[in-house]
């Protein structure tokens, strides 16, 4: 199968929806004659135009609520966000309008757009440029969140979403752009709430999101040169989120990591270790460890910033941890 | 009455234990849960919890003794004064003391079971420096409730807290085999005889009158279920037994509280006061049961009487409101119409 990078999976889950679907149309700073910072979106407006591939001025909340009122009235629109840090100007938009039209209109209205957007740090980007804040919208009814964690995950999260009725959020990691991964020539999606096992294993769970995934991958890899086998787990989409699958795991292997490049506090990994805690006490036997990002703006020194994300050697340190036992009075 | 103060089996593989000093003195007033004594044994040194409030009487073991494991070294008495005669069988002693239960025929005699594995029912052993409250993963409780391991027994061996489920590993081997093991509150059975002759004159009186036959089962929920809302005082709760039948339990609430022929089960999920076993179809006559989860009554049928066992702990009842409970109960069964009054 060829491999494509996460840049070019975007681009193509883009362009096909387009081409099927002429009320689709996208909008956001500088994607049409630069085609993102990142050059995702490259090409697009060649072959669409400058109409449906619209370079809007700086001004996100501006365009956020173009595209809310678009949606409502037909249109299909994709929002570029260049950086997941801007999503704080366009939360009105987002979580007043967006996520409660079909609501507050009693069914008649609905908001089918796509808000792409990003997150990540360790890109040396700086405070305001490096944060990952999908969990401020996964906390608000009426909006779903998908997180790709590869290429193929990104296209065929992308298809799905573009297509879904309600607003979605999809938030890439902009460090895995360039990240290559088998994606078919066929068309594919790939359902929303449908976690992905990526790695089976009967000692632990590691469950990470977005770049998170590869961390556990990496993690599960030093324990089995251990003899541990752990079980990686992507959920894929944490609103809606599958439940089922992660706590079915949990209930084999007794113990839980999550992983999940959000700060740590009150965060996407709290909501995941208690859902489990709920639901899986009594298949316990460690205490369920969460693993995010430091509660710090990320710093611009390259050597601190490294230390603020979850890395695989702490996956596995936390995961010995667990297995031992060690787990006593929140060490 | 006067409870045991035992030596108790902190290790496995302990045949003494070293009395290192007495915490409380002879005629000192003590509450249970309080330090008495430290115990010194290969491994570690820990103090011993009274189990019952009163007085410390009757030591019999000074500081710097070695005492075999098992072995009495004091008694918990209700006045300072009180001195404990013999003292091997102090249950055994105390039931006499209690009023003879109901008139003429139900003759009901407690005693105290075999003492089991070991005799911890007078002691808690809680390493030096834990709190009371055991540490073990959920996952690990569960499944010791499951198998019916004791988690105590890894505190009192001195292995590290929290326990895994590695840990009941320790406890899989050990438990069955062990001689010196210190287990769970200690069960006590008290039986009774009843002769059938009035229940079954009271059955047949029914059966002609109303045309209607009473299961036996009925009878012993409905009258059980009375002897015991009266034990307890429990006019205004629910009493809810769960009964042995058809290969699992089913649960009857406030059976006392129907007719005898509409008594039913229920969907109740409260937790039971009793189990009940009606052993009455069966060729068993002396029935031991233990009583894990609660108190458990077993009804069995000799050749002209029936066969009332109740199994015991002390957390669960006091030994008063066990007897007071088998004698309502067979007082109910000697004259059936007590049950309706």
């Amino acid at each position: 199968m060829r491999e494509i990078t996460l840049s070019k999976a975007v681009n193509e889950a883009i362009a096909e929806e387009m081409r099927r679907d002429p009320a689709i149309f996208l909008m956001g700073e500088d994607v049409a004659e630069a085609g993102t910072p990142f050059k995702v979106l490259s090409g697009l407006v060649e072959e669409f135009g400058p109409n449906r591939i619209l370079d809007t001025p700086i001004s996100e909340p501006g365009f956020m609520g173009m595209a809310v009122g678009a949606a409502m009235t037909g249109s299909r629109p994709i929002v570029d966000l260049m950086f997941g840090d801007f999503i704080f100007l366009v939360m009105d938009q987002l979580c007043n309008q967006a996520a409660k039209t079909h609501y507050m209109s009693g069914g008649k209205l609905s908001v089918p757009l796509v808000l792409r957007t990003n997150l990540g740090a360790t890109r040396r980007s700086a405070a305001q440029h490096s944060q990952s804040l999908h969990a401020l919208v996964a906390h608000i009814p009426g909006l779903r969140v998908a997180m790709p964690s590869s290429a193929y995950e990104a296209k065929g999260l992308m298809k799905t979403a573009i297509r879904d009725e309600n607003p979605v959020v999809i938030f890439e990691d902009k460090l895995m752009y360039n990240d290559k991964a088998p994606v078919p020539d066929e068309e594919y999606l790939i359902p929303f709430g449908e976690a992905n096992i990526l790695r089976e294993g009967r000692d632990i769970t590691l469950i990470g999101t977005s770049s998170m995934v590869q961390v556990c991958e990496q993690a599960a890899e030093i324990l089995a040169e251990q003899g541990i086998e752990a079980e990686v787990i992507d959920p894929r989409t944490i609103v809606p989120l599958d439940e089922d699958t992660l706590i079915n795991s949990v209930k084999k292997t007794s113990r839980a990591i999550v992983v999940d490049e959000g700060h740590q506090s009150f965060g996407i990994t709290g909501e995941i270790a208690s859902r489990l805690n709920e639901k899986a006490f009594y298949h316990l036997d460690a205490p369920v460890q969460r693993l995010g990002a430091m509660d710090v703006p990320v710093p611009f020194s390259p050597a601190l910033e490294d230390i603020t994300v979850p890395t695989p050697e702490r996956v596995v340190e936390q995961a010995l941890k667990a297995i031992k036992g060690e787990l006593f009075h929140g060490a | 009455m006067a409870h045991e103060v035992i030596m108790p089996a902190l290790g496995m593989a302990q045949d003494t234990g070293l009395i290192v000093s007495w915490l409380k003195n002879e005629g000192d007033k003590i509450s249970a849960g309080d330090a008495i004594m430290e115990v010194e044994t290969d491994k570690a040194t820990m103090e011993v919890e009274a189990e019952a409030s009163g007085f410390l009487t009757n030591v019999r073991a000074k500081a710097g003794e070695d005492v075999p494991v098992g072995d009495v070294v004091a008694y918990i008495s209700e006045s300072a004064d009180e001195v404990v005669e013999g003292g091997e069988k102090p249950k055994a002693a105390a039931a006499k003391d209690e009023p003879a239960p109901a008139e003429e025929a139900p003759k009901a005699q407690a005693e105290p079971a075999k003492p089991e594995p070991a005799p911890a029912k007078e002691v808690s052993v809680t390493p030096a420096n834990t709190g009371d409250k055991i540490l073990a993963s959920p996952k690990a409780k569960k499944l010791a409730f499951e198998e019916g391991l004791d988690i105590a027994q890894l505190a009192a061996k001195g292995v590290p807290q929290p326990y895994h489920v590695k840990d009941l590993e320790q406890l899989r081997g050990a438990q069955g085999v062990g001689t010196s093991t210190v287990s769970g509150p200690q069960t006590f059975h008290i039986g009774a005889s009843v002769p059938r002759k009035k229940l079954d004159a009271f059955k047949d009186w029914f059966k002609t009158d109303h045309q209607t036959k009473i299961e036996n089962r009925s009878i012993w929920l409905g009258f059980a279920t009375s002897a015991f809302r009266a034990v307890l005082e429990a006019t205004e709760k629910d009493v809810c037994v769960l009964s042995s039948e058809a290969g699992g339990y089913l649960s009857y609430l406030n059976a006392d509280r129907r007719k005898l022929v509409e008594i039913a089960p229920s969907e109740s999920n409260a937790a039971p006061n009793f189990i009940l076993r009606d052993l009455t179809e069966t060729a068993i006559d002396m029935v031991q049961a233990s009583a894990a989860v609660c108190p458990t009554l077993s009804i069995a049928r000799s050749k002209k009487a029936f066969v009332v066992s109740l199994a015991y702990q002390s957390d669960q009842l006091s030994d008063d409101q066990a007897l007071q409970f088998v004698a309502e109960f067979t007082a109910r069964l000697n004259e059936p119409l007590r049950h309706l009054l």
